[in-house]
């Protein structure tokens, strides 16, 4: 009993590290690519067409691969960055590349939520486009903001463990390691159990951040 | 002063203003009265300078401002400030950071924006609730924090885009009389845009009527109320007193029903009665009003004659003659 207990401590704290890295490095990557689909899509901001349409189209071929696949393909660029194409420091590579188009697409969404009579108040009032998606559209999507971060992370979870099929660490990897390939249905149990456990976690804590912030702005 | 001249806008295919001309003296309100699809969006949009006209010219003291771009457009639009039907308040911001918004933008210092915002929320009634969340106030308090950040810049024109719509008769009457008492104590151009003519009866000096794009009537509320020319401009006059238009029609289906509408020193005359004696006629009061505009009287009168059609015709070009405007409610 100990020595599983043991064994899931190294594998979960880098799953938990691959999740947090790659959210970051998604967000990163994501939050402007998401931002100027919103604003550049038509009636919005600055609608720009031919932008929005290339941009669009690249997130959709990016989201169309399944995730195992765009691991493969993004083997040559982990070497490139860390070095490697297995372990934890690669998958953070992958699961990056893999959730931007993702993380582009919901901040999209959540940021075309903001009514176009606001956008056009902040107008008349002679903002800059700057200060009308800092100051205006981004605050006042945040709700929307929050929960599809929180979608985003636990996709991101869910990804980590599928990455241990190709080598890629942390839990998932355990499991097949482990679980599947030497039969230790406790092993996988264990495993299992941690990442449902965390995606519990992590929804309850998004819930609870709109929550606060609906309350907050009176809207619940 | 805001001028425009010869304002046209299309929008793919739709003509939604053809050449408005327009003149907004300084230190006036200005009603600008129409139904809805009469063009008063569009109207807004142009001079509130988020669009640009597809032909004609508009000018703020006597500066040209359609053709502005970039900067210069940025600037002119801090020149004035907007009201909403839909108040257009911002969720993430409490009433204060609303109010601080405009003063922001243009990087107004910490200690001049807590003063201006906080002088504003006590010009509009709202000290108490500075640290509130917008979406707990009322529609009244939504549009008077509205107002506080329309004027945090210190505007020269107001414009309250079907500012009162959205609001019950006495919360709209309360923010009519901000708007006066603001106006008193700043030199404010005022634009209303309403389809409300009790609206622009309670506050406006002027008032355009539009309808199809175009301007149909203007002048004075004064001249509108009491001498509306037009079809609409005559019915926005009416919806002022509850109509029993239709009521007379079915009522009365083989009589002939006219509709008299007079001011001042004719309101204190015998019409009726000359109508008997003078033109040998029989009448049928069927309603009749006499309303106050700006401490002006205004009276209108439904009425049924009775009587051959040549005394008919008599009685109604006397009527004009005496400076009342006779309209034939039936045919």
């Amino acid at each position: 009993m100990f020595n599983t207990l043991q064994m899931l401590i190294e594998p979960t704290l880098e799953t938990i590290c691959m999740t947090i890295v790659s959210t970051i490095f998604a967000l990163i990557l994501g939050f402007p690519v998401g931002t100027l689909l919103c604003v550049t899509s038509a009636g919005n901001l600055i609608p720009n067409a031919t932008l929005n349409s290339v941009l669009g189209r690249v997130v959709n071929v990016l989201r169309s691969f399944p995730f195992i696949i765009l691991m493969i393909v993004i083997f040559p660029l982990s070497r490139l960055i860390v070095g490697t194409s297995i372990g934890t420091a690669a998958t953070i590579v992958s699961l990056s590349f893999a959730a931007t188009p993702f993380i582009a697409r919901i901040i999209e969404s959540a940021l075309k939520e903001t009514s176009s009579e606001l956008i056009q108040a902040a107008k008349a009032m002679g903002s800059t486009n700057a200060q009308i998606v800092f100051k205006v559209i981004i605050p006042e999507s945040c709700p929307a903001i929050v929960s599809g971060i929180t979608l985003m992370i636990i996709t991101i979870i869910g990804y980590s463990a599928m990455a241990g099929a190709i080598g890629g660490g942390g839990l998932g990897d355990l499991a097949i390691r482990y679980g599947y390939q030497r039969f230790r249905m406790d092993i996988m149990i264990w495993a299992v159990s941690i990442i449902v456990i965390m995606v519990e976690l992590v929804q309850f804590l998004g819930d609870k951040i709109v929550d606060k912030i609906m309350i907050k702005r009176g809207m619940r | 002063m805001i001028t425009l001249k010869n304002v046209s806008k299309n929008y793919g295919g739709l003509q939604a203003l053809s050449s408005v001309s327009l003149t907004i003296p300084s230190g006036t309100v200005y009603g600008i009265i129409g139904r809805s699809g009469a063009g008063k969006s569009t109207l807004v949009k142009l001079i509130g300078l988020l669009e640009n006209p597809d032909a004609g010219e508009i000018y703020f003291d006597d500066r040209r401002v359609d053709n502005l771009r970039g900067a210069d457009l940025l600037v002119c639009r801090r020149q004035f400030g907007m009201i909403f039907q839909h108040f257009n308040l911002f969720s993430s911001r409490d009433v204060f950071g609303n109010v601080a918004y405009p003063l922001e933008i243009v990087g107004k210092d910490k200690v001049y924006i807590k003063d201006r915002v906080l002088g504003l929320l006590e010009l509009v009634g709202l000290s108490d609730k500075a640290h509130s969340s917008v979406n707990k106030l009322s529609g009244g308090q939504k549009q008077r924090a509205a107002m506080a950040r329309a004027l945090a810049v210190c505007p020269k024109f107001l414009f309250c885009d079907e500012a009162t719509s959205a609001l019950d008769p006495q919360t709209t009457s309360s923010i009519l009389q901000l708007i006066k008492n603001i106006r008193n104590k700043v030199n404010l151009t005022v634009v209303m845009i309403t389809h409300q003519m009790n609206v622009v009866s309670d506050i406006c000096d002027y008032v355009s009527v539009v309808d199809g794009g175009k301007v149909i009537e203007s002048g004075t509320v004064k001249e509108l109320v009491g001498f509306p020319h037009s079809k609409i401009a005559k019915d926005f006059v009416s919806s002022l007193i509850p109509s029993y238009e239709k009521t007379f029609k079915n009522l009365l289906q083989n009589s002939i029903i006219f509709r008299l509408y007079f001011s001042n020193d004719i309101v204190t005359q015998p019409i009726v009665s000359r109508l008997i004696k003078e033109c040998q006629l029989n009448v049928n009061i069927l309603s009749g009003a006499v309303r106050t505009v700006k401490d002006q009287f205004f009276g209108e009168l439904v009425l049924e004659l009775i009587g051959p059609a040549q005394d008919l015709k008599f009685a109604v070009d006397k009527l004009k003659s005496q400076g009342i405007v006779v309209e034939k409610l039936n045919v």
